[in-house]
């Protein structure tokens, strides 16, 4: 009866991460020590933390492609390791090998018969993921011997797509890719969310992580040290700095900026003649922080947000009790 | 078996023009020259000619178009650079993968040791020599037999990441190989100390090289076992007992390794 209960309860979740320990063969270190997370259906979830933390390690848990030592993960319910998860598992790996004497197009027949989809569909599937990675199509029967870093991590991309993964993950999707790589991977995985994927992204390109993920799990030495929402919590607070010229309200100053944030639930982190900064935790904030500023007679000039709370984040834990 | 797996690893072996010279002259050409001029002239064949026809032609085939496919890059031998762990992230079972892999070398080393015994007994039969069709029919079926055992004993050798094992299996195969090049010794030199300890080391790999092929690859005279098979009956139970044992260990192997970038 229990075991029905977990079940059922794992079937609402994507991932299920419970006590996860890891040690490699002939190390002394635990890569993993009893991390524990879950992931909900539809959700882009991210893993940050400094090298060596441990997030390529759960990746290669989540993929049952590492035994741990002990924990258990379940995906959709089932374990990591089962044909039926890694039949709508697909993974982009870090440091990805290819077969260069293989085309493009070969490249994802390959990995389409492997993904066991329909041989009927392989043509018009193959397309689509070429398509969906933009690789410029007088490419795609070329050998991968001539490919681009850029080029290959496109590729790379495309054949975790072409398995039509229900989750997908992806370790530093954006290595190697030039600023329109990036927005595309950007743009590639907010399409698989509306598609109804889940994601998780591995990632040390901070500001992307901080766009597409909805939570992101902070590793540190083979733990969880924090996990934050991105779109309610306190990492998706940002700084709002706001200027405005010299005005009458000299004498009253503090407590109007202080009076227009409480109004609008923003706080007040610095204030000074001609300038003020304001942590908000959504555009929605900021917009009625500018509107109560300027109803109390400051003549707001500018707005500008400031730099991500994930930076600080990443900053703050990573300096939090050293390395061991 | 998984058809992907069979259809690409074949053209892998098939679509490096450089591998395909090799096997061509070593295979086709210096073979079926020996066997013309043996014809021509009234010859015996030659040991190198038998060699390059017989087990060691298909361990050479092998060598040359598939030991890189028996593993797939699967030693981990460096920091990334691999290819098995995105294999491994698909719907197919670790047994699968080392049974198409094995299906696969044996038809391709096979085929090409076939389809040159089959020009070789051709040739034969044009000067005039005689071959029956069960003969032809059981040096067909011979390499072939050759090939999934060699395959078999690369693919375990391939993926057991066991240092020691490698070693042992690399060197009892160029025993073995060794073995089959080096002429029988039976002179002495009468005392000269140096030679005799050459023939005493050759001796000894000789012997050597009997054992391996004895108990590591055995090999089954196909003729004999359909024409008594009471005489070749232990022959194909040694071969069938060492060819069982290096699929399951293969694929044992294959299981209980982690495959996955950087775990060296």
């Amino acid at each position: 009866m229990f075991e029905d209960d977990v079940d059922a309860k794992d079937r609402q979740l994507a991932v299920a991460v419970t006590d996860l320990v890891k040690t490699y063969p002939g190390s002394d270190v635990c890569a993993l020590s009893g991390i524990s997370l879950s992931v909900e259906k539809g959700e882009i979830f991210g893993l940050i933390g400094p090298n060596g933390a441990g997030k390529t390690t759960l990746i290669g848990c989540l993929l049952g492609l590492l035994r741990p030592d002990s924990g258990s993960i379940k995906i959709f319910g089932k374990p990591a390791d089962s044909l039926s998860v890694r039949q709508i598992t697909g993974y982009v790996p870090e440091r990805s090998d290819f077969e260069y004497w293989m085309t493009a197009r070969q490249f994802l027949q390959y990995h389409h018969g492997l993904a066991r989809r329909e041989p009927k569909d392989r043509e018009r599937e193959i397309t689509e993921a070429l398509d969906a990675v933009e690789l410029s199509k007088s490419v795609w029967n070329r050998r991968l011997k001539t490919y681009s870093r850029g080029m290959l991590q496109r590729l790379n991309i495309a054949q975790m797509l072409i398995g039509k993964p229900r989750l997908a993950l992806l370790d530093e999707p954006t290595l190697g890719l030039d600023p329109i790589g990036v927005t595309l991977v950007r743009n590639l995985v907010k399409k698989m969310q509306e598609d109804g994927m889940t994601a998780i992204v591995n990632s040390h390109q901070l500001d992307e992580v901080e766009r597409v993920c909805d939570r992101v799990a902070f590793i540190k030495q083979g733990r969880i040290a924090s996990v934050e929402n991105l779109h309610s919590g306190a990492v998706s607070d940002y700084f709002l700095l706001v200027r405005w010229p010299e005005c009458q309200l000299n004498g009253s100053l503090n407590s109007v900026v202080a009076q227009a944030a409480g109004e609008a639930k923003a706080s007040v982190d610095e204030c000074h003649h001609q300038w003020g900064r304001f942590s908000v935790q959504s555009n929605q904030m900021a917009v009625q922080l500018i509107r109560r500023l300027v109803e109390h007679g400051l003549p707001v000039e500018e707005a500008v947000p400031e730099r991500a709370k994930l930076e600080e984040l990443f900053a703050s834990e990573s300096k939090a009790g050293g390395r061991q | 078996m998984n058809s992907t797996i069979i259809r690409f690893t074949a053209m892998s072996a098939c679509l490096d023009p450089m591998k395909l010279l090799y096997v061509i002259l070593l295979g086709f050409v210096m073979p079926i020259g020996m066997k013309v001029a043996s014809m021509l002239h009234g010859a015996s064949d030659s040991q190198t000619f038998e060699m390059l026809t017989g087990k060691v032609g298909v361990a050479f085939v092998l060598m040359v178009l598939c030991l890189g496919l028996a593993g797939n890059t699967a030693t981990q031998s460096g920091r990334g650079g691999e290819y098995l762990p995105l294999i491994f992230t698909r719907p197919l079972t670790r047994c699968e993968y080392v049974l198409s892999k094995w299906m696969t070398i044996t038809l391709i080393g096979g085929g090409f040791a076939a389809l040159q015994n089959l020009i070789i007994a051709a040739i034969g039969l044009h000067f005039g020599e005689s071959i029956t069709a069960q003969a032809l029919f059981s040096m067909l079926i011979e390499r072939f037999m050759d090939a999934a055992l060699i395959s078999a004993a690369m693919i375990l050798t391939m993926l057991n990441r066991n240092p020691a094992f490698q070693i042992f299996a690399v060197l009892s195969f160029y025993i073995w190989l060794a073995g089959q090049t080096i002429p029988p010794v039976s002179v002495s030199t009468g005392g000269k100390a140096l030679e005799d300890l050459s023939i005493e080391t050759t001796k000894f790999m000789l012997g050597m090289s009997q054992y391996i092929a004895d108990f590591i690859l055995p090999t089954v005279n196909v003729y004999d076992l359909v024409s008594n098979p009471a005489s070749a009956a232990g022959a194909l139970i040694a071969y069938l007992a060492a060819l069982a044992v290096y699929l399951v260990f293969a694929i044992e192997v294959t299981n209980k390794r982690e495959f996955f970038y950087g775990t060296n």
